[in-house]
């Protein structure tokens, strides 16, 4: 059974009117013929279309991008939405349509594939640069996902190389530093690394704890130069008060000598208040003398008047009397904290370990006094330590500032070689598991690079292998394919006594084309092909005739290894030449195009073989005598000629064909010799009979005259000529025909065995094999 | 095309050639035939992605350190 039966074709591209095509279910072949423009790429189209969506022959022609060529897929004056390919097998279907510019793939599962070789796909492999040509077979060889983890492990030692180089970076930085820190100590160290590593083992904890002392010494002395002036500054302030409180006092005492006192002033004020809550009081409270109130009242007032200055300086002195307390308090505090800082700095002084020259004898014993429980003593150790600590600040300073950078420095030192040494430990894991990394990618390309070479072997020696049958004791072939880098396809064949050779240079327009069909071939065969449908579309349009048989009988050969093989040719002659070789038994399905029409489409015309012509015409009603004779005629001229230029059988010079009044004495000729026979096994050298032929060919002879009296000319003698003599001859004619045919193949014989002639399937066998004469 | 049989078949070659590097070796036939097939798979299937192809080695790298541990 064929993979695809029938092709229902509805307002696709030149199919203006529905086309039903019909494929044998007995043929493995259909050779399509149709003269340019009558749509034999329309329905290679329409194949694909159907069984893939893609766009076909309008896909590969370029510039007009997608969505143009969608709309480019409906016939003129329909619609995308009418547009229909059907293709069928059995009761399977697989429609395709569009949808706007989508294609739509509906019906059954199971969707043939096919695949569909165009001249332009030949010339492409064959004219590409080596990359353009990789990508053109890259879906025979390619193998995506183990190049995706390829890619992978490549970019993962470039990332490696650069994390390599980035710990180098750091090493190299961390050393420069280095360097620099023992320049700028002029060391006396001979190098750097000398230097670095005897720093990072020093101890720097004394140093560290004294640095830290000395952090907290002039945090202090700081502390006791700010309590000093603090104490001091009190000290001024309780003398101020002091002056102020003294001069209040003279200001009273001033006031009280001139006979005023403070007590009278008192009694008056008293005097007064009770006036105030007596008013009516008849005399003096204290004489007894008569006198009014209100005028003693106004007395008194007057009195007291006098009296205010009094109290004013009284104000005065209790006032400064209570600020002199405050500020004595104060200074006494102030003191008491001076005093007791001294005593802290002293004991810190004392904590100092080791030799310090800022710490002179004089801070020694000021720090020994300062303690002691005389009062006067100690405050004045403490002023003489605050003095003498005060000019010590500098060379503290300076001591501790030494202190804190040999540790700093001796801190970044070791930071810094630990550093070094940590990245030269990742620099080296990582050269590790980039060298073991290397090594796979090694491996992996090898793998990779033989895998696909022995692809390319293969194809390569099996398209050789065709093209040896093509172009039979040419000194060409020894095809050669290789992959250069990873996508460049190279290709290389012999030429006479050159071999690996650059074709293009070398072979014609014909013998590239051969030899890319046949490079497709051996690769196509490569992928599934039995469940593949192939479609050659007309691929043969630069070879010539002697090349054309071959290159058909090898596509005849190779077709067995496929689901199913559709050729168009826009090539009569050779269309009609390999019809006549095929009887109805045959694999190939001929089909042949009428030329298209606006009204009508695409349409196909009833293609009959020559001897299913002639059987037709004899089983009419009604027999034409001239069909008849005719189609017999035509049929034993093309046996004939066929079988006399195999046996070369010796005919006149001519520049066209030759007539049946030629070419049957030329065959008889051969003799006793001419004969047919079957094998029942193939693989058999000779059949177990023979059928001798000259008799027959000898009989059809003696009535070959009916073929000219009515069949090829106007001839009043033709008339006598009666019905049961042109069927006589159709007769001898077909079974002539049915013994130069192999009955399981079809086909006529056109293989050389070197002793005789065999068909296609080797079953059937002519002899002899070449014409002898005497 | 996207055949799963080629890339199968050089995947097999690669992992049959990479196991005779000693790329696979484990403590236990069994680590080193785990290894051995989730390879495989990864690759024919275009999932050994850096990651992967760097815990290939730590894997071999954190087996020897786990081995040195114990004889220690």
């Amino acid at each position: 059974m064929s993979l695809i039966e029938k092709l229902k074709i509805r307002s696709f591209r030149g199919a203006c009117c529905p086309l039903e095509l019909n494929f044998k279910p007995d043929k493995h072949i259909a050779l399509m013929f149709g003269e340019s423009g009558c749509g034999k790429s329309c329905i290679v189209d329409a194949l694909e279309f159907a069984l893939t969506g893609n766009f076909g022959s309008l896909a590969e022609r370029r510039g007009m991008g997608r969505v143009d060529k969608a709309k480019y897929m409906h016939s003129v004056g329909s619609q995308s939405s009418d547009l229909l390919v059907e293709a069928s097998s059995g009761k399977k279907k697989w429609i395709a349509t569009l949808s706007r510019t989508v294609p739509q793939l509906t019906g059954s599962d199971g969707r043939p594939a096919v695949s569909v070789l165009r001249r332009s796909r030949l010339m492409s492999f064959i004219e590409a640069e080596p990359a353009q040509r990789y990508a053109g077979l890259a879906a025979f060889v390619d193998v995506p996902n183990c190049i995706a983890s390829e890619d992978a492990l490549i970019t993962v030692i470039k990332n490696i190389a650069e994390e390599q180089e980035k710990k180098l970076s750091a090493i190299e930085r961390d050393e420069r530093a280095l360097e620099e820190h023992w320049k700028s100590e002029k060391s006396s160290t001979a190098n750097w690394q000398a230097w670095a590593q005897d720093l990072a083992k020093q101890d720097v904890a004394a140093s560290e704890i004294e640095s830290t002392s000395l952090d907290g010494l002039l945090t202090s002395i700081d502390r006791l130069g700010r309590t000093e002036s603090d104490m001091r500054e009190a000290v001024k302030s309780q003398e101020e008060t002091l002056m102020a409180l003294e001069d209040a006092k003279a200001k009273l005492s001033a006031v009280e000598s001139s006979g005023v006192t403070a007590s009278l002033s008192v009694l008056l004020e008293r005097a007064r208040d009770f006036l105030r809550r007596h008013p009516d009081y008849p005399n003096c409270p204290v004489c007894e003398k008569q006198n009014t109130a209100e005028v003693l009242a106004s007395s008194i007032e007057t009195r007291l008047n006098a009296l205010k200055e009094v109290q004013q300086a009284m104000a005065n002195h209790d006032n400064a009397e209570k600020n002199h307390k405050a500020q004595l308090r104060q200074a006494t505090d102030r003191r008491s904290t001076f005093l007791r800082v001294a005593q802290s700095v002293a004991q810190e002084i004392g904590k100092l370990q080791g030799d310090c020259v800022a710490v002179t004898q004089d801070i020694l014993a000021s720090c020994q006094d300062v303690a002691c429980d005389d009062d006067t003593k100690a405050m004045l150790a403490a002023s003489t330590l605050a003095c003498a600590l005060a000019n010590q600040v500098h060379p503290l300073k300076e001591r501790r500032n030494l202190l804190q950078k040999t540790v700093g420095k001796a801190g970044i030192v070791r930071r810094l070689l630990a550093e070094v040494q940590q990245s030269r430990k990742e620099w080296s894991a990582l050269a590790q598991l980039k060298s073991q990394l290397d090594s796979t990618l090694e491996i992996v390309q090898k793998c990779r690079k033989e895998y696909v070479n022995g692809i390319l072997l293969g194809v390569a020696g099996q398209a050789d292998d065709m093209y040896g049958r093509i172009h039979k004791g040419e000194p060409l072939g020894g095809l050669k394919l290789w992959l250069e880098k990873r996508t460049s396809l190279m290709l290389s064949g012999k030429f006479g006594s050159e071999v690996d050779v650059d074709l293009q240079a070398y072979y014609s327009e014909s013998h590239l084309d051969t030899l890319g069909l046949c490079v497709y071939l051996a690769l196509e065969k490569r992928a599934n092909a039995a469940c593949k449908l192939l479609v050659l579309d007309d691929v043969l349009t630069s070879v010539d005739q002697p090349h054309l048989e071959r290159t058909m009988e090898l596509l005849q050969d190779e077709a067995a290894s496929f689901g199913q093989v559709l050729i168009t040719t826009h090539y009569g002659r050779f269309f009609d030449d390999f019809k006549r070789r095929h009887s109805s038994g045959s694999q190939v399905q001929f089909i042949r195009l009428n030329q298209w029409h606006f009204d009508v489409g695409i349409t196909e015309v009833t293609c009959l073989l020559p001897a299913d012509d002639l059987r037709v015409a004899m089983s009419a009603s009604g027999i034409d005598k001239t069909a008849v004779a005719n189609k017999a005629g035509r049929l034993l001229e093309s046996i004939l000629d066929y079988m006399a230029k195999r046996i070369e059988c010796p005919l006149p010079y001519k520049d066209n064909g030759f007539t049946l009044g030629e070419l049957l004495p030329a065959v008889i000729g051969i003799g006793t010799r001419f004969k047919s026979g079957v094998k029942n096994d193939a693989s058999k050298d000779l059949p177990e009979s023979w059928t001798e032929l000259r008799p027959l060919v000898q009989k059809v002879y003696e009535w070959a005259n009916v073929r000219n009296l009515i069949g090829a000319h106007f001839n009043l003698e033709g008339a006598n000529l009666s019905e049961r003599d042109v069927m006589d001859f159709g007769t001898m004619v077909l079974d002539l025909h049915a013994k130069l045919v192999c009955p399981q193949c079809g086909e006529m014989v056109r293989r050389d065995t070197g002793s005789l002639w065999e068909c296609r399937c080797r079953r059937f066998c002519v002899m002899p094999l070449k014409y002898k004469t005497g | 095309m996207t055949n799963s049989g080629p890339e199968l078949e050089l995947a097999e070659k690669i992992t049959h050639t990479l196991d005779e590097a000693g790329v696979f070796k484990s403590a236990s036939d069994k680590d080193a035939k785990n290894a051995k097939e989730a390879f495989l798979k990864a690759f024919a299937t275009g999932q050994m992605d850096s990651y992967a192809w760097k815990r290939l080695y730590e894997r071999a790298v954190d087996k020897a350190d786990a081995q040195a541990e114990g004889e220690s």
